[in-house]
């Protein structure tokens, strides 16, 4: 979208969850404290789906159909749960399997509907996109075979747009560094820092 | 309801599909349908082999429903899976969604914040070894710790369940005297919640206060004084560890 903005990281340590639960997270004004939040001028906002949502709206990036939009961002939200809660598994070996079924379903049911593209809308990218390449990633991450073919290139064509593309260039890109999954909290899968598309 | 937007549907009643007996992810959808009275048919699966078949087999496959799962509502041509995706649809074609963005935001949050809690749930009652070929019941490869769980649940209640009594404070969840969707969202999954683990909403005045607001809304009123309602009906699915029938 072009606008401003700055990354406020708390760290993956003691003190990072100190910072948080002592005196960030019930200081900051927020009606449901939570991570990640987004502040923009007078505005506090905080879940990821609410967030992009607002962002969606103001910079024009929302679906042009609103029900199959909305479809589509639940149907992400659904299998990005799923391997969220396996990944915090101790079984996580045992259950990776149905998640695989899972995943493949999803994958093809996003292919199918996405058709030619470019984007998952057609022409237009929207925060939906967003949310898709972003964990789309952590999947690829887990199951490099399931994301060959037409999704690989869809992943490639959002990696690729301008200012994508400068950011993951980047000295400050954090995804060569960053995990998938919160690797304090008893997670048997965080999703191994990698090196991006 | 107060004037359906004329691009949406067609003729015939709105019909939602969802498991037989079971409220889980479709009785929000079936209170916002009683309260707005938008004529519809509630076509239920029965939970048998036979129905789980002509689930697999058959309905999945409607034509034109794009990201098969249940529960999904038809809507003349239109077909609408994933619960809050209906919720939202719904509440467009009524007029029932906030109008103003600083309230559309606030609605948004509140309905992530319940789906949150709502998936919570649904981890701590549902066995995800169940099923899972050649690991059987119990034993040491998928021992799935319901207790061990629901006691996280009850910690996770009792950091959140109070940022709900303060939002309930002011009436529903965007104040005023006006229901939007995510107030049946909001009703739906912690009545789920209060027969599951009634322990953190003791003393919350102002959710019990909200619970009988919504009981009381005209057009939900008959259905909560009624046989069906009180025969009782699953929470979740038969199969979780706590499904909640009596």
């Amino acid at each position: 979208s072009g606008a401003e903005w700055k990354d406020v990281p708390i760290s993956c340590t003691e003190e990072g969850d100190q910072k948080w639960f002592g005196e960030m997270k019930f200081g900051m004004g927020l009606d449901f404290p939570n991570l990640p939040y987004m502040i923009d001028g007078d505005l506090k906002l905080t879940q990821s789906v609410a967030i992009l949502r607002y962002l969606g709206r103001k910079f024009d990036m929302m679906p042009p159909d609103v029900a199959r939009g909305d479809m589509v961002e639940q149907a992400i939200m659904d299998i990005r749960q799923f391997l969220g809660n396996i990944s915090y598994s101790p079984q996580f070996d045992i259950l990776k399997p149905v998640y695989l079924d899972k995943l493949r379903v999803h994958i093809e049911s996003l292919t199918n509907f996405m058709g030619d593209g470019p984007f998952l809308f057609g022409d237009k990218v929207t925060y939906i996109d967003f949310m898709a390449y972003a964990f789309l990633l952590c999947h690829r991450a887990l199951s490099p075979e399931n994301l060959e073919g037409p999704i690989d290139a869809y992943i490639g064509r959002v990696a690729n747009l301008p200012r994508i593309k400068e950011w993951l260039e980047s000295e400050e890109c954090t995804d060569r560094i960053y995990y998938f999954h919160y690797p304090r909290a008893h997670c048997t899968w965080p999703g191994a820092p990698g090196p991006g598309p | 309801s107060s004037g359906i937007n004329a691009e949406y549907g067609g003729a015939m009643p709105v019909k939602l599909v969802y498991w037989d007996g079971v409220r889980g992810l479709a009785e929000a959808v079936r209170l916002f349908l009683l309260y707005i009275g938008e004529p519809f048919e509630y076509e239920r699966i029965e939970l048998s082999k036979e129905g789980f078949g002509r689930w697999i087999g058959e309905i999945r496959h409607t034509p034109g429903l794009l990201f098969p799962n249940l529960p999904f509502l038809m809507d003349g041509d239109t077909l609408v899976s994933q619960s809050v995706a209906i919720m939202r649809y719904l509440g467009r074609k009524h007029g029932l969604v906030p109008e103003i963005e600083a309230d559309q935001m606030k609605c948004e949050v509140v309905e992530q914040e319940i789906i949150d809690l709502k998936v919570r749930m649904n981890s701590t009652c549902y066995d995800p070894f169940m099923g899972i070929p050649g690991i059987k019941e119990g034993c040491d490869a998928g021992v799935f710790d319901h207790e061990f769980m629901k006691a996280n649940f009850i910690k996770r209640l009792e950091d959140r369940v109070p940022m709900f009594e303060e939002l309930l404070g002011a009436g529903f969840c965007l104040g005023g005297h006006t229901p939007c969707y995510v107030d049946f969202l909001v009703y739906e999954y912690l009545d789920h919640m209060r027969r599951f683990v009634p322990g953190p909403f003791e003393g919350r005045a102002n959710i019990a206060a909200f619970m009988e607001r919504v009981e009381g809304l005209k057009g939900l009123k008959d259905w909560f004084e009624g046989e069906e309602y009180k025969a009782g009906a699953y929470i979740n699915g038969p199969i979780a560890k706590w499904h909640g029938k009596e």
